[in-house]
């Protein structure tokens, strides 16, 4: 698992934001699962924001990669912030509906994802 | 060498099942490390699972990797549904993580670093990983594999953590696997084939520095998690209380008491056989009314009649079970010998006469009992168990057992049992001048004068009456007996045959 960004808001970027939700699933359900529920996630977001489009996940070789929008890299912008937060609002139900509180409860105390408001709200994790 | 009152005990921890606790001798030891192993779907993941939240409860902090066996995604999701689970205690003292990823991608030595950060990190007091088998799999060559797991195994203890590593091992893996040659513990989940059913059983093959008690235990998976019964067995006897020789219990019948001499010892076990409507149970419940009279509480394990029915006999002798429930002198449970196991059986047997501070017991009948248990050596060792445990707790038993009747020949014992028993009664139908009469005998008591000639007894309104001898036959228990004549006494006969 990758440690926590540290630093304000405008130093992060989405990837990095992307990478922490990524790697915070990971670490408790593992690649194959993150990687399909993230998948099954950007399906439905993609329709408000096509900007997910560019998002993909894939197998490789034993394990799971994803990549980005090149413009994720860059310092985070509103656009990419909004696509992310369309991206939870999808992801959490999805969660809820497989593992009922758990992870849901691990992510919301990602402090930086807490930052961003892309942590899973109070209503969600109870 | 050490002074025995010197050695340090082995501190346990509990995994949160009693029962499981005493076979283990107390525990889990701390800082070892056991190998679960069983086929999959036999419950090493639910057990592992309770072991966890209930060390975590206690305050415990405790690491749980999954690898790549069930999926982290279904695994928490089902885990949900036992009541051990408790969502406040993850990420606080329980922290699960996928391990499986790496383990795929990245080289044995890097997983075991990436364990060893993650036990340094969290500092926990257990931990688990859930396949280890799936690990192992992946390590490749028997020298790297047992390297991997020796490191570990090192790493675990130098961190101060109790490990388990779970994983569906063959026969031939317990031989071969190093974990097991490395193992303190190894407990392995199986099954029992019953007939066309199956009972899990759990069994405890190696735990260092302990005295485990050793064969197969019954368990069940419930929503409350891992139930455990252990093997039926007969208590260790240390400063049983003695009584005097004197000292009896009335059975509830006045005549059968003058064949016993006043009645059967305390704590002693009575095995009452006969063939069906020979009024095994009716004895069964003289005997219970008898001590409720004298304010001891009585209890009946039917497995033939329910409470309904048993209701029904009493009251058609006019006494009233339902008002001695109602006042918690007299406890009836009902016992399906369909569902029965007999391990299971004794366990809470004695927890119920525990409760119900029940100082007489029935049980009827073994018969019944016998259905449950897969063999007759069995059998006999869970009458002799069962009789051995109660005695202890200063309960005086009364068993029946069916046994086929037989005209013509005396059948003396049933199943084996009635040699484990201190007292032995045998009722039997007898043709008397063409007509069915019963017949009631003391065959045994021991370490206690006794009458052995066989009594009519007879069941009426007033309940069973023991009356007078059978004057003038021979051959009582036969069921058909010859009459004497004074012309051919048996002394005479007897001469004639030499």
């Amino acid at each position: 698992m990758s440690s926590e960004p540290v630093g304000t808001l405008s130093e992060l970027t989405a990837e990095g934001l992307f990478a922490l939700l990524w790697d915070s699933m990971a670490d408790l359900l593992g690649t194959a699962a993150t990687a399909t529920l993230l998948r099954r996630a950007l399906r439905r977001a993609s329709a408000q924001q096509p900007v997910l489009c560019g998002v993909a996940t894939e197998r490789e070789g034993l394990t799971y990669r994803y990549t980005v929008p090149p413009a994720w890299q860059q310092a985070l912008d509103q656009e990419a912030l909004a696509a992310l937060r369309a991206l939870t609002l999808e992801l959490y139900p999805l969660l809820v509906e497989m593992t009922g509180p758990v992870v849901v409860r691990r992510l919301a105390r990602v402090e930086t994802l807490r930052r961003a408001a892309l942590a899973p709200q109070e209503e969600v994790t109870r | 060498m050490n002074d025995p009152g010197t050695v340090a005990p082995i501190e346990c921890l509990s995994s949160g099942i009693l029962e499981l606790d005493r076979i283990l001798d107390g525990g889990l030891p701390a800082r070892s490390v056991s190998v679960i192993t069983g086929k999959p779907g036999s419950g090493k993941t639910i057990l592992t699972l309770h072991v966890l939240f209930h060390l975590a409860r206690q305050g415990k902090r405790c690491l749980y990797f999954t690898t790549l066996s069930e999926p982290t995604l279904k695994m928490i999701q089902y885990m949900q549904r036992f009541t051990y689970f408790d969502q406040r205690l993850l990420d606080e003292r329980i922290v699960f993580t996928d391990l499986g990823s790496r383990a795929r991608s990245q080289r044995p030595e890097q997983v075991l670093a990436e364990v060893s950060a993650r036990v340094e990190r969290e500092e926990p007091d257990l931990v688990a990983i859930d396949s280890f088998k799936a690990l192992h799999d992946l390590l490749g060559d028997a020298a790297s594999s047992r390297s991997f797991v020796y490191d570990l195994a090192v790493s675990m203890a130098a961190w101060g953590a109790t490990t388990l590593l779970v994983g569906e091992y063959t026969t031939q893996d317990l031989a071969s696997a190093p974990e097991f040659a490395i193992a303190d513990g190894i407990i392995h989940l199986g099954t029992q084939p019953q007939e066309r059913a199956s009972a899990r059983v759990l069994e405890v093959l190696k735990l260092r520095g302990a005295n485990y008690v050793s064969g197969q235990h019954f368990f069940e998976i419930t929503g409350a998690g891992v139930a455990v019964y252990p093997r039926a067995r007969a208590p260790e006897v240390t400063g049983e209380a003695s009584s005097s020789i004197s000292e009896r219990m009335t059975s509830g019948i006045a005549g059968l008491d003058d064949l016993l001499h006043g009645g059967v010892p305390p704590r002693s076990s009575t095995v009452v056989q006969g063939s069906t409507g020979t009024g095994k149970t009716l004895l069964g419940l003289n005997f219970l009314r008898a001590g409720v009279q004298k304010g001891e509480r009585g209890l009946i394990f039917a497995l033939e009649e329910t409470p309904a029915q048993l209701r029904s006999i009493a009251a058609a002798l006019g006494w009233d079970l339902s008002a001695l429930e109602a006042e918690r002198r007299l406890t009836v449970i009902y016992i399906s010998p369909l569902e029965l196991s007999a391990d299971r059986f004794l366990y809470e047997a004695r927890e119920r006469v525990q409760t119900a501070g029940a100082q007489r017991v029935v049980l009827d009948s073994i018969s019944s009992v016998a259905l449950g248990v897969p063999s007759e050596r069995r059998l006999h060792q869970f009458i002799y168990a069962l009789t051995k445990h109660f005695r202890l707790a200063g309960v005086t038993t009364l068993l029946t057992l069916e046994v086929p009747e037989q005209f013509g020949a005396v059948q003396l014992t049933g199943h084996g049992v009635s040699s484990i028993a201190d007292n032995v009664v045998v009722l039997r139908f007898v043709e008397v001048d063409g007509r069915l009469e019963r017949a009631i005998s003391v065959l045994k008591a021991r370490g206690v004068q006794h009458e052995t000639e066989p009594r009519r007894f007879t069941i009426g309104d007033g309940g069973m009456r023991v009356e007078g001898a059978f004057t003038g036959y021979r051959g009582i228990l036969t069921g058909v007996p010859m009459p004497v004549t004074e012309s051919a006494p048996r002394a005479d006969w007897r001469k004639e045959e030499r």
